[in-house]
């Protein structure tokens, strides 16, 4: 598997390389360069579709404006290809951004019609803006490409094609295996997760979004000096159906499969022509059964069958893990994480969720909040963690101010959390969902990223390190390369608690850890917990299971009706009438009789 | 024979190369209310998609009524009596309580029916909470009302056997209290009933006779009276601590 990659890499330049000296004619040579500039639209693309889930169909907007700013600069000022080139990577990697600025607001289908927008207007303002674009009849005489002066021959202009999307390639791929690509899945997975990780899916998806217009870009201006004139009629809305085809074609997510999807969608209509009036019906019906057949793409499906024959990957050595001391444990000096929440009230409408709340957890303490379902609890939960603002109160974690601030913030300021009902990354494998956890603790950049340095290297392999350490701490070692989502739900709780303490929180607010489990498994999970707050880490316990409170907490604190109605130590707590009455339903006395 | 509701023979279920449940033979009689307990990752959820066809088995047979089910679609079970209570409750959250329960009786013909009706009123006569809330959205009801509504909706479909993955998962003490008497009453009303619950303690406070089933087999099994005074059993579910939490007292 290891070998699988960068065998293609080798294939991918062998057949580059072969091409211009079998190539039949010039026409056949010209074809497979326009295939190549495809190809990097295509692979830039990969990244948005494959990695951060979303869908452009504007593409051939971005493609445009790369094609009318190189031709535009080459005609007028006389620019050579690469500054031609860079120019239009500025221009359409700006319009990226602003393409992403609206995925703050809207998603899916609806991100999709906003790109469809974009596409249109590119090409209504490259028909009406005549005195710069040339209007319908398009710009023509664009000069022979050349670089510093030096005119390129064909087979130089193929060279510099093939060297472009190759290392193209060879850059997502780096991106992809890096924390930005695993951030970029985890994001399109779990939005909400993500930013309880501290990670930021704006700051990804606008990302996603520059590369796959600054590749569309580039491409535009290769794509201008390949046909020496270009007019708006090239760059429709087909023309974006087609780059997005190519993506999902070959297989979004795949390294190669947009290539190979580029490839096919290039050569394939000329084929085709044989059947003349049937053409577009072959086309379609083609696609059709390929879809069908390859419902993950060609790579995709491919990949998946692989998996399925091959031996599962090795385990992740244990031996290889940081011990979680080593990953976790703060200074004796910090170990004061103190959360106080003084007066909290949010209302929803009309209704009190929470009125009045103060909590204090003491650094070092394991702190536990009950109450019957419907108190206020998850609310409590979601405030302090920043994903609902509080109407009034405020509250703070080791003197610093949370209210008003992002969730995404919170979380690096320490405050970690897992959910009620588990919000995991469920394609990422387990080990991969602890290290989206550890990425707030990653400081390498996307240079970085993208020519593999060795400073990333390192982080990379601390990063991992640590992982596999945690597993072993949760007790999921022999889980590490499965799919989070195939992990019984038990299991998948457990999951949430390695990653969140990944990213060495202060506070740990878990959210009923102990629904699901069976009596022995609790047992482990009190040793855990135990655990952990040996560690210095405070902890925040949202649970229903008695005996595992009663066990564990150093102070217990009772909510009914979204008010605190007691906190007290443990043994207090259980004989408090008010709390009998509101939560255990029958007197503990007569249970324990009961029972 | 005719008495035995649910028999599941040598069930055998596999994710890709993954076995998640090798050998499972389970009998439901007409009237019992039936517990299943085990660990996380033993086999139980898995056990219960292969019974309602959420997951085609790789082997063995699922017999209801009589008749020959393995491999029949979920819906098609339903259609025949066998319904789920999902683990999670999988409630359509946006949509109303009432809808929720209009949905439940989809292929009863929706409300349409005087029987759908019938069992309108009565779920909502057992769950009294849920009729003040008909209107509201369910996404946005407590956790205890939540698994209320997902049994109502399950009764909504009005099944002969109904099978509960999971009923305490997320409740307080008390709700999880009246959730086990509701189940109670609606088996001495004549409703059959399998629950898989990770709280063996309760579970088998309520049921007839229980299954434990650790790493995809059956291991124990009996009348959960036995059951629940087996060493073993009580060692790895019951806790060796004493409950202070209250419990169920034992079906008469």
């Amino acid at each position: 598997m290891r070998y699988l990659i960068p065998l293609g890499f080798f294939a991918f330049a062998l057949i580059l390389a072969a091409v211009p000296l079998m190539a039949a004619n010039e026409y056949a040579l010209r074809l497979f360069m326009l295939f190549l500039i495809y190809g990097m639209i295509a692979v830039g693309l990969n990244v948005l579709v494959g990695l951060t889930g979303l869908v452009s169909l504007g593409q051939a907007g971005l493609f445009a404006l790369g094609s009318y700013t190189g031709a535009i600069l080459a005609t007028r000022l006389g620019f050579d290809i690469v500054a031609c080139c860079i120019g239009a990577a500025i221009v359409s990697g700006a319009f990226g951004v602003l393409l992403a600025y609206p995925t703050m607001r809207v998603k899916g289908v609806y991100l999709a019609v906003v790109t469809i927008a974009f596409g249109i207007i590119v090409e209504n303002v490259a028909i009406e803006w005549q005195s710069l674009t040339g209007g319908t009849t398009g710009l023509s005489s664009i000069p022979r490409p050349n670089v510093f002066g030096i005119k390129l021959s064909g087979f130089a202009f193929y060279g510099v094609l093939a060297v472009t999307l190759f290392v193209f390639t060879l850059l997502i791929q780096n991106l992809k295996i890096s924390r930005y690509g695993r951030t970029m899945l985890a994001v399109s997975q779990s939005e909400t997760a993500s930013r309880a990780l501290g990670i930021n899916p704006t700051g990804l998806r606008m990302l996603a979004f520059v590369v796959a217009s600054v590749t569309a870009g580039i491409a535009g201006t290769f794509y201008a000096f390949l046909n020496s004139y270009i007019s708006p009629d090239i760059f429709t809305f087909s023309d974006s159906v087609r780059f997005l085809l190519m993506v999902i074609l070959g297989g979004a997510g795949s390294t190669f499969g947009p290539v190979i999807g580029a490839y096919i969608l290039t050569y394939l209509p000329e084929y085709l022509q044989q059947f003349q009036l049937w053409q577009k019906f072959a086309y379609g019906a083609l696609l059709l059964l390929v879809m069908f057949a390859l419902p993950r793409g060609i790579l995709g499906t491919f990949r998946l069958a692989f998996d399925r024959l091959r031996p599962a990957d090795p385990i992740p050595d244990v031996a290889e893990g940081l011990p979680v001391e080593t990953t976790l444990r703060h200074k004796k000096e910090m170990w004061t994480a103190e959360l106080v929440a003084s007066a909290l009230t949010v209302r929803f409408g009309g209704l009190s969720a929470l009125s009045n709340v103060s909590l204090r957890v003491k650094g070092g303490e394991i702190h536990a909040l009950i109450g019957p379902n419907g108190a206020g609890k998850s609310t409590f939960v979601n405030t302090i963690s920043g994903f609902y603002r509080p109407d009034e109160g405020r509250c703070e974690l080791d003197g610093v101010e949370l209210t008003g601030r992002r969730s995404l913030e919170i979380a690096r300021l320490g405050l970690a959390r897992t959910f009620q009902n588990t919000e995991l990354f469920g394609e990422l494998s387990v080990l991969e969902n602890v290290m989206a956890g550890y990425d707030q603790r990653l400081s390498y950049g996307l240079l970085q990223a993208l020519l593999r340095t060795p400073r990333m290297r390192r982080e990379e392999s601390e990063c991992r390190r640590a992982a596999i350490g945690l597993l072993g701490f949760v007790g999921l070692s022999q889980y590490g390369n499965e799919a989070a989502r195939s992990l019984p739900f038990g299991l998948q709780r457990r999951l949430e608690i390695a990653r969140a303490l990944a990213g060495k929180p202060r506070l740990l607010l878990l959210d009923e850890p102990a629904a699901g489990l069976t009596t022995q498994e609790i047992d482990d999970l009190e040793a855990m917990i135990r655990r952990i707050a040996g560690l210095g880490i405070s902890v925040l316990l949202v649970e229903h299971h008695v005996d595992l409170i009663m066990a564990l907490a150093d102070t217990v604190t009772v909510l009914d009706y979204g008010e605190v109605i007691a906190s007290d130590n443990p043994a207090a707590i259980q004989n408090d009438p008010r709390v009998i009455e509101a939560y255990f339903g029958t007197s503990p006395e007569r249970a324990e009789t009961a029972a | 024979m005719s008495d035995v509701l649910l028999d599941i023979k040598n069930l055998e279920l596999r994710y890709g190369a993954a076995i998640a449940v090798r050998d499972i033979s389970l009998s439901v009689r007409r009237g019992q209310l039936v517990a299943v307990i085990g660990n996380n990752g033993a086999g139980k959820s898995s056990m219960v998609r292969g019974a309602t066809g959420l997951v085609c088995p790789s082997g063995g047979q699922v017999h209801f009524r009589g008749e020959d089910t393995t491999g029949l679609s979920a819906d098609r079970k339903v259609s025949r009596g066998l319904v789920m209570v999902p683990e999670g409750r999988l409630l359509f959250p946006d949509q109303t309580v009432e809808d929720n329960l209009i949905l439940g009786a989809y292929l009863r013909g929706g409300l349409k029916h005087q029987a759908s009706r019938s069992a309108l009123e009565r779920v909502i006569g057992l769950f009294p909470r849920l009729k003040e809330r008909l209107h509201q959205q369910a996404g946005s009801m407590s956790g205890g009302e939540q698994q209320m509504l997902a049994i109502a909706r399950g009764l909504m479909a009005q099944p002969e056997l109904l099978i509960i993955d999971e009923l305490s998962l997320g409740l307080a003490p008390k709700i999880v209290d009246q959730l086990m008497r509701a189940l109670t009453t609606l088996n001495k009303e004549g409703l059959t009933i399998l629950l898989v619950e990770q709280l063996a303690s309760h579970a088998l406070a309520i049921a007839d006779y229980g299954f434990v089933i650790a790493n995809g087999r059956i291991a124990r099994e009996g009348p959960s009276s036995v059951l629940s005074r087996d060493p073993e059993v009580m060692e790895a579910f019951l806790g060796k601590k004493k409950s202070t939490i209250s419990t169920p007292k034992p079906k008469e």
